[in-house]
């Protein structure tokens, strides 16, 4: 091997030859959790803004009152800590939580979970103020048919927030693609953490750092790429749902 | 079915909008409110769907105090429908879906049925051309069709009307008085609040006057806009009186 005559960008392909496989595994990892960390955090953004906003005034007594503000406060608190925290501290008491309530559960399921909540605390915020957008009257008119308060949400408010919030959740994505980098510190084997395994392989930390923001640089710029299409698709041609294709 | 309201105060916190009102409508009865703004009249109506709670007092449906309960409130709101000043069509669904909405959520109708019915409903206000239509492509007349449409295709026992024509230019008044009529002939219980005067005029079967939360006079047929008894409806009138 001429190890020493190299240029910078030929170590720079070497090392991806050599070691894809740890570094596609890593990329892998990322997607898994960037993508479903998203899935699943908007699906508890979903109900967790139910909670927030205080749902519909359908029936009173005091029992649906208490039943209200319990479920407001505690939502607002999950909100702050989560938002207030960094993700990277959240993942260490979770990890070391279970670990010491004896709960073991695979260190990616772990890193999912984190990111999951996380995004779900930043998601509601941000549909929050899409279903305030909306009129009033839309929730209302649902409602004056007879509509339940959960037939409302999911039928009529939620498929018009998420419309105009579309590109604030892929914005979400993108940024959890980057920020579960932190995870490498329950160990999660996510490009950051298969990065560094290939620096401390190969004594190149350099070379496998700047290898490594190529990746996050590809898989970013293909998400943004996605979105943008997908956004635009939706604009033009998917703006309405039509004689009974009721989603 | 009939409805009615008992001794009902609704204060959001800044003085009473309602002041201990007490009235009944009776079924295939078309009543007209009307009454300066701020009097209470869309309150009232908006109570008799409950979607303001009372502050005190009660809500009846055929003599029974309507319950507290999401089902029954559900079931209640069914059977009445409402039309609103701003229309408010879903917006993401097209004109047919917007009628078919609630016949499949609500009623539990199979698409096939719910389908007829919304096209039946459409064809009455003369809106079945524009099934497919987007409601931000329509105008506000056509939009005020639409939102009647959607209310009768849940077959409703009463249809409430929250100043319709409000929100219209004058040109368009016309073809959504014209789809109302059309409602009129159906002997649905109607309620309509309104600023159309010569409309109340021809469809009532009663009119009330609605001033500072209380209903002041309450009067069959066209009585209370031929021969006011009272003081405050006479000096309202007065101004409508000078147009005609």
């Amino acid at each position: 091997m001429t190890v020493m005559a190299t240029s910078f960008g030929e170590r720079l392909v070497n090392m991806f030859i050599d070691h894809h496989d740890l570094l596609l595994y890593g990329v892998r990892n990322t997607l898994i959790l960037a993508i479903f960390g998203t899935i699943f955090g908007l699906l508890l953004a979903l109900v967790l803004v139910v909670f927030r906003l205080g749902g519909f005034q359908v029936s009173s007594g005091w029992f649906r009152h208490l039943q209200k503000r319990v479920l407001k406060i505690a939502t607002a608190l999950y909100i702050g800590f989560f938002r207030g925290t960094p993700m990277m501290v959240q993942a260490m008491i979770l990890y070391y939580g279970l670990q010491t309530a004896g709960v073991r559960i695979p260190v990616l399921m772990a890193g999912l979970v984190v990111v999951s909540l996380n995004t779900a605390a930043y998601l509601t915020e941000i549909l929050k103020a899409g279903i305030l957008s909306l009129d009033a009257g839309q929730s209302e008119a649902a409602l004056s048919l007879g509509l339940t308060p959960g037939q409302t949400y999911r039928r009529v408010v939620f498929p018009q927030a998420l419309r105009n919030m579309l590109p604030a959740i892929g914005n979400e994505l993108v940024v959890n693609i980057k920020d579960t980098a932190v995870l490498s510190v329950i160990g999660v084997s996510e490009l950051f953490f298969m990065g560094r395994r290939v620096g401390s392989a190969s004594y190149r930390f350099t070379e496998a750092f700047v290898l490594v923001s190529i990746l996050y640089l590809v898989l970013v710029n293909a998400a943004v790429f996605l979105l943008m299409r997908l956004t635009r698709h939706r604009k033009s041609s998917l703006p309405v749902s039509d004689s009974g294709v009721l989603v | 079915m009939t409805l009615a309201l008992i001794n009902l105060t609704k204060d959001f916190g800044e003085g009473p909008i309602l002041q201990d009102v007490s009235v009944v409508f009776n079924p295939g009865e078309i009543t007209c409110i009307i009454g300066p703004s701020g009097s209470g009249k869309s309150t009232l109506l908006r109570m008799l769907n409950r979607l303001e709670a009372p502050t005190r007092g009660h809500i009846m449906v055929d003599g029974e105090p309507l319950k507290e309960t999401d089902k029954a409130l559900q079931r209640h709101r069914a059977r009445t429908g409402m039309v609103f000043q701003a229309f408010h069509l879903f917006n993401h669904l097209s004109v047919l879906d917007n009628c078919m909405l609630a016949p499949i959520t609500v009623l539990k109708l199979n698409k096939t049925d719910a389908m007829q019915r919304a096209m039946g409903a459409l064809e009455e206000v003369d809106m079945a051309g524009y099934a497919h239509r987007r409601p931000i492509t329509l105008s506000g007349g056509q939009k005020q069709r639409v939102a009647i449409a959607r209310a009768l295709s849940m077959t409703p026992q009463v249809l409430l009307f929250d100043e319709p024509t409000s929100a219209l230019d004058p040109e368009m008044v016309q073809e959504v008085l014209q789809a109302m009529r059309r409602v009129v002939a159906k002997k649905i219980t109607m309620i309509l609040v309104t600023h159309e005067m010569t409309f109340a005029a021809e469809i009532a079967d009663r009119i009330l006057f609605m001033d500072e939360g209380q209903i002041i006079e309450d009067r069959p047929g066209r009585a209370l806009l031929d021969d006011p008894e009272h003081p405050r409806t006479r000096q309202f009138l007065k101004s409508w009186r000078g147009k005609t």
